[in-house]
Formats: C-alpha cells, sequence, structure tokens
C-alpha cells in the first residue's frame, strides 16, 4: 500500500469510527429507559426510622 | 408394573415399622419413566434449546471475518452503550440516611385482613426488605409469604400511574384535578339517590373516621363491605351459642389435644404466623411437651401436613360426626352438660364413612382425659350448625379454658350479608344509585356471578375503582384512580383488643398515585385543588390526637407520644376482653341433620400463596410451590385417587365442573389423602384484565360460587363432572431435584433422609436417634480445624410447619429472578430453599413428612472438588462459597451435589420471562444491593445469607468486639413463624443454636457420604398412642 493510499485510508477510518460511535446506536440508546431517571426515589421526611431492629422507644 | 404395584401394597399393608415413603402416585407405583428419569442429573430436554444441529455450515474463515467485524463494530458503536447512571454522593445527604446502611421503618402489612406489624428494611430510600415487627404483640417478629412478597407489589411496574377516564371501552390518562372534579360534580347531584362505597373489610380506625365524614357530607351514602373468605358463619355460631362477641382466640400453645375439623389453623384459617408459633411452641424437643392433633378433613392442609392423626370426610358429613362423637363422650359420662344426641352412634358413623374405628376410640380417650386441655375447632368454610355443635362439645368439655382472655378479634365494619347486596343489587338495577365507589375492592370478580353485580354496574351513571393496578371491575369503571401502595401510605389498624398498629410511608409514591383516604377527603372538602401530600397524614393526626390519645393516659405530650408510636410502629392500650358470656341451651335446636350429600362435593378454599386473588399479579407467589401439591403457576381440581379411577382420569385431564348453571373446565390433579367424591378448587386464579403475570394464569374458581348455598358459600353438593378429553400441563415441583431414591429401590430409607420416632419411643429412649449415626468415618483428607467461628445452622422439623414463608424471604434477600411456567416444566425454577415433602403410608391416607432443603455447606463439600475454574470454594468460618465472577458454567457442581440444592442460570431470566417484565428499570430498585443479580451462565445456590454476615462482621470489627453466632440471623430464619429454624456459631457453646447442632434427635442428611454437612435436622417425633409406634 502506497503512502497516500494509507493515510487515506487511516482517515476515512477515523472518519467513520467517529461519526458511527456518535451517530447510529446513541440515538437509540437514549430512548432506552434509564433506571435512574425514570423513577425518582424520595423518602417520605415525616416517617420515623430506626437504625437497627429491635429497640422500643416509647 | 401391577408386581411391584402388589409388592408396594403387601408392604404397606403389612405392619413394618419403617415408613414407606413416597414422593408421587408416580413413585408410589414404580413408574419406570420416573425412577429413569430421576437417574439423570437435569431433565431430558433439558439442553436441547442448545443443540448444535441447528447451527449453519459458516466457513472457518467467514466465522472469523464475521467475528472480526462484529468485534469492531461492537468496539465502537458500544464502548459507552452501559448506562452508568448517576452514582454521585448526596447534594444534600437526608439527615437519617447513611450511604451503605440500612434504615429500618416500623409500618403495617394490608397485605390480607390480619394486619401484622412490619419492620421495613431501606437501603438509600428505597425499600427492600420487609420482616415481621418484632415489638408487635401478635406477630412478633415474623412475617408471612405475602407480606414478604409485598415489596414486589411497591415495584410492579404495571401499577396504575395516573388517573384514567373510560369512554367507549377505551381509557385515557386525566388529570387528577379533572376526575376530582367531575366527581364531586357527579356526588353533589345525586338527588337523593344512594351513593355506594363497596369495600373490602376495614381495619382502621381512621378510615372508618373518614368514611363516616363522608357520610356525613353526602348522607345518602351506604357502605358495603365484603370479603371472599371470612369468619361470619364461625362467628354467627359463636353469638348464637354465647349471646355476643365473635369467636375468641385459642391457646394452641396450651392445648394438649387438639381436633381440626375442616379447619386449617396452620394455614388459611385466622392469622396463621400466630397460630404456628403457639402450636409450636407446644411441640417442644428441650422441655419434651408435645400437643396431639388430629385434623379430620376433606384434603391435605398444611394443618393436616402437621397431624399425628388424619382422618379424610366428605365437609357436609361434620355436623354428624361432631354429634357422634358428643354422643360416645356422653355415653361415657364425659360431658358436663347434657346434650340430646338421640340417633347418633360414633361406631356406626365410623362404618357408615369407613373410618378407622381405632383412631375415634383414641380421639374420645383423648378428649375424654383432657377435658379443658383440648380444643376442638371448625374450619370457616363449615355450617353454621357444625360451628354450634363444636361450641357445645368444647364448652360440655370444659374447653372454654382454651379460649385467650388476654386479647380478641376486634371488627370495625361487619360483612355486609347476602341480603343487603342482593338489595344493593336491586336498587342499581331499579336506577336507585347514583354513584358506585370501589374502595381498593374488586367485586366483579369476587362476587357470585348469580347477583348479576356486573350487570347492574351498568345502570349506575358514576362507577369509580379506587385501585392500585387494573382488575376485572377497573374495566367497567368511568374512572379508575390509581393509589398508593402499602409502603406509600399513612394508617392505623386495630384487629385485636389492646393493640392499635400504625402504617407509615418508607417513601414517597413512585407515580402520581393517592392514598384512598385522601381521595375521599378531597371530594369530602368539595374542591379538586383542596388536595395536599398531607392530606391524610394531617388528618390521622389530629384523629390521634383528639380520640385515641386522650384515651392512653399517656405522660408524654402528643408530639413525643406520636413520633415515639411511629418509630414502635405499635400502641398497646389497657383495653380488656369481655369475659363474660352466657350459653345459650336452646342453641341445641339449631342442631338439624341436613340431609346426606350424594355424588360429588365442590370445596371451593383460600390458595395459601394468591389468596383472593391479590396475589394473582405477584411472580414469587406463583412460583412458591403449594404447600401440600407443589403445584406453581395454576390450580386444579384435586380429586382422590378412587374418584379419578371412578371418573376414568388422570393428571392433567380436563373435566368440567357444574353446579347449578355454573361450570368451569380445568385440570385434574390426584391429590393424596382427599375425601372421595369431594373436589377441591382453590381461588385467586383465572384473572382478566389483571397484567401481564396475573392475566389468563389458571381457572376462576369465582364462577362455581353462589349467593344461594345449602352448606355454605364455599360448599356445594351435588355437584356434576365429566371429562372432556382434553388435557392441560400442570408444572409441579414435586419430582424435581429428588435425591432420594435414584433408580436404587428404596434408597431413601436406607440413606435415612427423613428420620422420625414416636414421642413415647424418645422418652423411652432419648438416643433413639444418634443410635442409627454412623460415627467418625475416615477420610482421605485431613479434617480442617475450625477452632474459631464457624457457621451452621438447625433446623426443627417437630416445628416446621411446611408453610414456605422461609422461600419467598429467601427470595426476596437473595434477589432470586420469577422463571415463569415453561421453565417450572423443565425443572429450572430457582429458588436456593425448597421444602421437600414425603408421603409415607396408603394414598388415600398418607403421613406427611416435611424437609427444608438448602445447601448444607459441606466441611468436604463433593461440589468444590469439581469445578474446573475454583468458583466454589470453602471459606474459614465454614461456608461453602459461590464466585460468580469465576463460573463459566459447567454444572458439574451441580452434577456432584448430593442434596441436588444448586440452580443454574440456563437463561438471564429477568430477561426471559413474560418478554423481559423484569427488565423493567423499576423493578431493579427492589434489589437487595448487598446481593449480586446472577446472569445467564452461572451456577448459584444458598450463601447462609453471607451479606448479613459481612455487615455484621464490619459492625462488629467497627465496634472493635468479636463477632458472635446470635449477631446474624438468616433471611429464612428471621420469617418462619414457627420458629423452627436456628443459625449460630457451631462452637458457641453458650448459644441457643448449639443446643439444636447437638441436640440428641439431631442428624445430618446423607451424612454416609463423610461430606459432613453442616445443617442438623431435628428428627420429627410422632405423637401417636405407644400401642402404634
Amino acid at each position: 500500500m502506497n503512502r497516500k493510499k494509507f493515510f487515506t485510508s487511516v482517515s476515512l477510518g477515523a472518519v467513520g469510527f467517529a461519526i458511527y460511535n456518535s451517530f447510529p446506536m446513541k440515538y437509540f440508546s437514549k430512548k432506552s429507559n434509564n433506571p435512574n431517571s425514570a423513577v425518582k426515589v424520595k423518602i417520605n421526611p415525616l416517617a420515623v426510622s430506626r437504625n437497627q431492629k429491635g429497640s422500643k422507644n416509647v | 408394573m401391577s408386581d411391584i404395584k402388589s409388592d408396594n401394597t403387601e408392604n404397606m399393608n403389612s405392619n413394618h415399622l419403617e415408613p414407606n415413603y413416597w414422593r408421587s402416585f408416580e413413585a408410589f407405583y414404580n413408574d419406570p419413566a420416573v425412577i429413569e428419569a430421576k437417574g439423570h442429573e437435569f431433565k431430558e430436554g433439558v439442553t436441547d434449546d442448545f443443540s448444535s444441529t441447528g447451527m449453519s455450515n459458516l466457513s472457518r474463515r467467514k466465522f472469523l471475518a464475521l467475528l472480526g467485524a462484529s468485534a469492531a463494530i461492537a468496539g465502537t458503536a458500544c464502548t459507552d452503550y452501559r448506562d452508568k447512571g448517576e452514582i454521585v454522593p448526596y447534594n444534600i445527604k437526608p439527615e437519617e440516611i447513611t450511604v451503605g446502611k440500612p434504615n429500618f421503618y416500623a409500618s403495617t402489612c394490608t397485605a390480607c385482613a390480619n394486619a401484622c406489624g412490619v419492620l421495613i428494611k431501606t437501603r438509600e430510600g428505597r425499600p427492600i426488605k420487609v420482616d415481621g415487627n418484632p415489638d408487635h404483640p401478635v406477630n412478633k417478629g415474623k412475617i408471612c409469604a405475602k407480606g414478604q412478597a409485598n415489596i414486589l407489589n411497591l415495584y410492579d411496574p404495571e401499577r396504575l400511574k395516573n388517573p384514567l377516564i373510560g369512554r367507549n371501552s377505551t381509557f385515557n390518562e386525566i388529570s387528577w384535578k379533572d376526575a376530582d372534579s367531575d366527581i364531586i360534580n357527579a356526588l353533589a347531584s345525586a338527588n337523593g339517590k344512594e351513593i355506594v362505597i363497596l369495600t373490602n373489610p376495614i381495619s382502621s380506625p381512621t378510615t372508618l373516621k373518614v368514611i363516616e365524614d363522608f357520610k356525613s357530607k353526602y348522607p345518602t351514602t351506604k357502605v358495603y363491605s365484603y370479603s371472599l373468605f371470612n369468619d361470619d358463619i364461625k362467628n354467627a355460631a359463636w353469638q348464637k351459642t354465647f349471646g355476643s362477641g365473635n369467636y375468641p382466640l385459642v391457646k394452641w400453645n396450651e392445648a394438649k389435644v387438639i381436633v381440626a375439623l375442616e379447619s386449617d389453623f396452620l394455614g388459611v384459617d385466622g392469622n396463621k404466623i400466630e397460630n404456628s408459633r403457639l402450636f409450636a411452641e407446644g411441640r417442644d424437643v428441650e422441655t419434651k411437651s408435645f400437643n396431639r392433633l388430629y385434623c379430620i378433613d376433606s384434603t391435605l392442609t398444611i394443618t393436616g401436613n402437621n397431624a399425628d392423626y388424619r382422618l379424610r370426610l366428605r365437609p357436609e358429613a361434620q355436623l354428624e360426626f361432631v354429634m357422634s362423637l358428643m354422643s360416645e363422650l356422653s355415653g361415657k359420662g364425659a360431658l358436663n352438660l347434657s346434650v340430646n344426641t338421640a340417633g347418633y352412634s360414633l361406631s356406626g358413623f365410623a362404618t357408615k364413612y369407613n373410618l378407622k374405628k381405632k383412631v375415634l376410640d383414641q380421639l374420645v380417650k383423648d378428649l375424654a382425659s383432657n377435658k379443658g386441655k383440648a380444643i376442638v375447632d371448625a374450619g370457616s368454610s363449615l355450617s353454621e350448625n357444625v360451628h354450634i355443635a363444636v361450641n357445645l362439645l368444647n364448652e360440655a368439655l370444659g374447653n372454654s379454658a382454651m379460649f385467650r382472655s388476654d386479647s380478641a378479634v376486634t371488627t370495625l365494619v361487619e360483612n355486609s350479608s347476602v341480603q343487603e347486596i342482593e338489595s344493593l343489587i336491586q336498587k342499581m338495577n331499579d336506577g336507585n344509585v347514583a354513584a358506585a365507589i370501589h374502595f381498593d375492592s374488586n367485586p366483579v370478580y369476587h362476587l357470585a356471578q348469580d347477583f348479576g353485580y356486573k350487570k347492574a354496574l351498568s345502570k349506575v351513571g358514576l362507577v369509580v375503582t379506587l385501585s392500585e393496578r387494573e382488575n376485572e371491575t377497573t374495566s367497567l369503571s368511568k374512572y379508575v384512580l390509581p393509589i398508593n401502595h402499602n409502603f406509600e401510605s399513612w394508617g392505623d389498624a386495630k384487629t385485636r383488643t389492646g393493640v392499635i398498629s400504625l402504617q407509615q410511608p418508607v417513601i414517597a409514591p413512585l407515580n402520581s398515585t393517592r392514598q384512598k383516604e385522601s381521595i375521599l377527603l378531597t371530594w369530602i372538602n368539595g374542591k379538586s385543588d383542596s388536595f395536599n401530600e398531607t392530606l391524610y397524614h394531617e388528618y390521622l393526626m389530629k384523629y390521634w390526637e383528639t380520640s385515641i390519645y386522650p384515651t392512653l393516659n399517656s405522660k408524654l405530650d402528643f408530639k413525643r407520644f406520636w413520633f415515639g408510636s411511629l418509630h414502635d410502629g405499635i400502641v398497646l392500650t389497657n383495653e380488656t376482653v369481655a369475659a363474660s358470656r352466657t350459653f345459650n341451651s336452646g342453641v341445641t335446636s339449631l342442631l338439624s341433620q341436613s340431609s346426606t350429600a350424594k355424588g360429588f362435593t365442590l370445596l371451593i378454599k383460600e390458595n395459601y400463596n394468591l389468596a383472593d386473588g391479590s396475589f394473582s399479579h405477584n411472580g414469587w407467589m406463583h412460583e412458591l410451590p403449594h404447600p401440600v401439591s407443589k403445584m406453581m403457576w395454576d390450580n386444579y381440581a384435586a380429586l382422590s385417587e378412587k374418584s379419578c379411577k371412578d371418573l376414568g382420569v388422570k393428571n392433567n385431564d380436563v373435566i368440567e365442573v357444574k353446579t347449578g348453571s355454573r361450570k368451569i373446565s380445568l385440570p385434574v390433579f390426584m391429590q393424596a389423602g382427599t375425601a372421595d367424591e369431594v373436589i377441591i378448587i382453590e381461588s385467586g386464579f383465572g384473572r382478566t384484565n389483571s397484567g401481564t403475570v396475573a392475566n389468563d394464569v389458571g381457572f376462576n374458581s369465582n364462577v362455581l360460587l353462589s349467593k344461594s348455598t345449602d352448606y355454605s358459600p364455599w360448599i356445594y353438593s351435588g355437584v356434576e363432572v365429566t371429562k372432556t378429553g382434553d388435557t392441560y400441563e400442570l408444572a409441579s415441583s414435586q419430582e424435581h431435584h429428588a435425591f432420594d431414591d435414584p433408580r436404587i429401590k428404596d434408597l431413601h430409607k436406607i440413606r435415612n433422609i427423613i428420620q422420625e420416632a414416636t414421642v413415647a419411643s424418645y422418652l423411652k429412649n432419648p438416643h433413639i436417634i444418634k443410635e442409627k449415626h454412623h460415627g467418625e468415618l475416615a477420610s482421605v483428607y485431613d479434617p480442617h480445624p475450625y477452632n474459631d467461628l464457624k457457621w451452621g445452622m438447625a433446623i426443627d422439623l417437630n416445628k416446621c410447619t411446611g408453610c414456605g414463608d422461609c422461600v419467598v424471604a429467601c427470595d426476596v434477600e437473595n434477589n432470586i429472578p420469577v422463571v415463569g411456567k415453561d421453565q417450572v416444566l423443565k425443572s429450572r425454577e430457582m429458588q436456593w430453599l425448597r421444602i421437600d415433602r414425603y408421603y409415607s403410608g396408603t394414598a388415600d391416607e398418607p403421613k406427611v413428612s416435611i424437609q427444608p432443603m438448602l445447601c448444607q455447606h459441606c466441611d468436604q463439600a463433593p461440589c468444590e472438588n469439581v469445578c474446573p475454574v475454583v468458583a466454589t470454594t470453602h471459606s474459614p468460618d465454614g461456608l461453602n462459597q459461590m464466585v460468580y465472577n469465576r463460573c463459566v458454567g459447567t454444572r458439574y457442581c451441580s452434577n456432584n451435589c448430593p442434596f441436588k440444592v444448586r440452580r443454574f442460570n440456563f437463561f438471564n431470566f429477568r430477561d426471559h420471562f413474560r418478554d423481559s417484565f423484569q427488565e423493567n428499570p423499576i423493578l431493579a430498585l427492589m434489589h437487595n444491593p448487598e446481593v449480586t443479580v446472577r446472569s445467564r451462565g452461572v451456577m448459584e445456590k444458598c450463601t447462609f445469607c453471607v451479606q448479613r454476615i459481612s455487615e455484621g462482621r464490619a459492625d462488629a470489627t467497627h465496634e472493635n468486639r468479636k463477632l458472635k453466632g446470635s449477631d446474624i440471623t438468616t433471611a429464612c430464619q428471621d420469617s418462619c413463624g414457627s420458629n423452627a429454624i436456628y443459625f449460630g456459631d457451631i462452637n458457641d457453646k453458650e448459644s441457643e443454636f448449639y443446643k439444636y447442632r447437638n441436640h440428641e434427635l439431631g442428624y445430618y442428611v446423607l451424612e454416609e457420604l463423610n461430606i459432613k454437612p453442616n445443617v442438623t435436622y431435628i428428627a420429627k417425633l410422632r405423637n401417636i398412642h405407644s400401642e402404634e409406634a
């Protein structure tokens, strides 16, 4: 392979890599459900927790 | 086969002392196909999915080229495919959360009407596990399978997320404001017509107050309450016998003799957690005290499985039986009351129903000699005259001493009578009902079809259903309003005298749902914008402050009292039980004998796992094997062997069951111990419009219910049964993972897997079990010294009732997936703990032996030696461990495990089940973060809850002390209502566990293999009369 053809191939490969990496699969992945964004977990501030299983309070 | 059969029959008829254990009818008759199948580690066809015959003839060169190209594409396109999520520290950390440490919230379980106290474990705000509240006086730290599996209901992806409005059979989302506005306007324009609230039993005093307020705002409101299974007949009989009150609670722990008549008090009758604990207290190998349980019922139940004596009897004959029993006792002068039993004879009864006279004589003898220390209990499904006769018998024997005076069941709202429901439906049909509000109820599925409720609904202008998820009733509603789950709700519950349980939300609502009470409060306020998130919380606090707190004479101010009570989850009051009761002697006139039943009798029973269908969307409950039949994912018509022969049917044949004009077709299951000409069908199946998991699973037994019955709402005689000629495959786990008799006949006996004795023989010779031991066997290995802490487990087979609560506890704790019926049929269920059940004796009168089976964590584990990648190893504290990342899925370990307790992920079951149903992101929130979620190709098994051990060790290190065996409890141990499981350090001589580990009745399964298991089984003692031993 001559020098010119080599650099052309490498350049085209790099451009192809960049486009392929950023477009087709990502397009679908954004539409997929993200476990952390789909549901917001919020504790109820008015509930009373305990750190251990046992022990009565009153 | 006939020769072998006759051998078996001769064997069982002879007076052999050794019981002939068998697991199914196929095994009983030595079906060659079953014996052959047991010789194989994995079922035939189990690896067919992976056959190489379907592979293409791709050339090596092309394959490598494609592989290279694929790898390049995957390497570029998928470099960032995995969503990393937002694993960042809290910006503002909630005060109560320490990352990596759990929080516990005391609350109340609403999975059934018992309203047990629970302790909900959360991690970083996510509820991940439910245990019983140890402070609750009823369930005392234990919770049943439904209570455990309730966590799956919270994260159910198919919960309703927004209010819906139905137009032309389609449902569209609507805003809460618009829905409330429409409904408020409709309620305000009722114009004197009735507004109906149809609800299941209410156990919350504050909910009742909300409904009272609703009735004040909308005066034409009437509340109807129903429950598919209830104690109404039992309580009505009690009131007729003694004038007032409900049937009292029983001191199961003090009763020396218990007679259960069609009563499943260890299963579905009453509070099984409390009953199991008390019953097990009466079977204690430490104090050497044992009660004696007689069961006279139509089919095997959890209670029947644990009986010392069991007789099978069709339900309509129970009155005759009780009267005959009284006649016999009266003849012996054992009754304190004069009861007219003319015309009844126990020996005649025994002959008529082909019952063992010897057992009945023992029963009479036991009742006569244990007056005041025995209890006769009739099941809730029996007719009123049987309950009255039983009340009379207990009174005549002085057994009222066995009724508890410290606590009683309370009822806030009585169930509506049949006449009241009929009247309601008449009003609906006449156009006199302006609105029907289904308050978290599903009457279209539950009510008998001859009420005509479904048709009547179409005549009601406004139909509103408050529900967590779609069901049969929501599909016929105008408005469907999504309500909070138990764990997102405030509330209280009063089911017993002297205790009120509090319910608090441990997580904010995951969807746009509202607390059902605050929906009513919004309508009471009359403004759609009056709702706010704290509406019911403030109402609850206000009600407690004004109505409950003043009655308690607390020395604390209300705020401190309130937060302390929420912390504890319960408030104890000084309420007492009304002690006096007056026996109504005129009640004997109600003991008329019904006509003798002929033909088939149908008994509709509450399913242990799905109850009335309220858990039919829960995969864990579908996959928990039925405690008796081991069936999963279906219901069936249970018939005796003789009935099957008479009908010419076998397992999986479809029959049509017809009573009146109501009929159902479903498969047959030949159930040992079932009375002849009795069909038992369980409820909760055959759902429609109820979601991916529930829909079209099993058969709807409710279509056989009728509002008019001769005996009780659950018993129908004169049923027609016909064979349809179709078949339907049922999935039972009974013959899965069998290790008792591969090819060699009676190997289970030779191997002493089940070891039993009688109480009398044990008291005579305490070493009766130890004498069978092999002693120390020689080994090619030097024994590894375990001088420090070493983990072990002991299971007391006298206390274990085989209910399966521990199986679900293990499922939840260890992220066990649901696999589905198709995989169960291939023996691929994934539970780490199974309850093995063996029969002995005859098919008609089997004795049942129960044995929970899990990884035995053998010191010289055969699974470890064969793993080529050292994925299963032994820890210094005696645990047989799995290293998932190393496992390459050879399955050699499973092949070499003598107990068959290893489970292989043939698929990523989360992806495989119901089109990736379990891959839904919301279900990931349910996972225990301390337990790896396993994927395809990995072997797994019981770890003795190693994550709990690690957590305990970290705590001990933090506190600068040594870890003790008693610091750790396993999930199965925590859930066991009868306290049959003990866990701890086998070297800690001071521990409770040590006593059981070294008990004289203790034995190891397959100890002759010299693999040194670390699970000790305490041999079961049957409390039968010594002359039968």
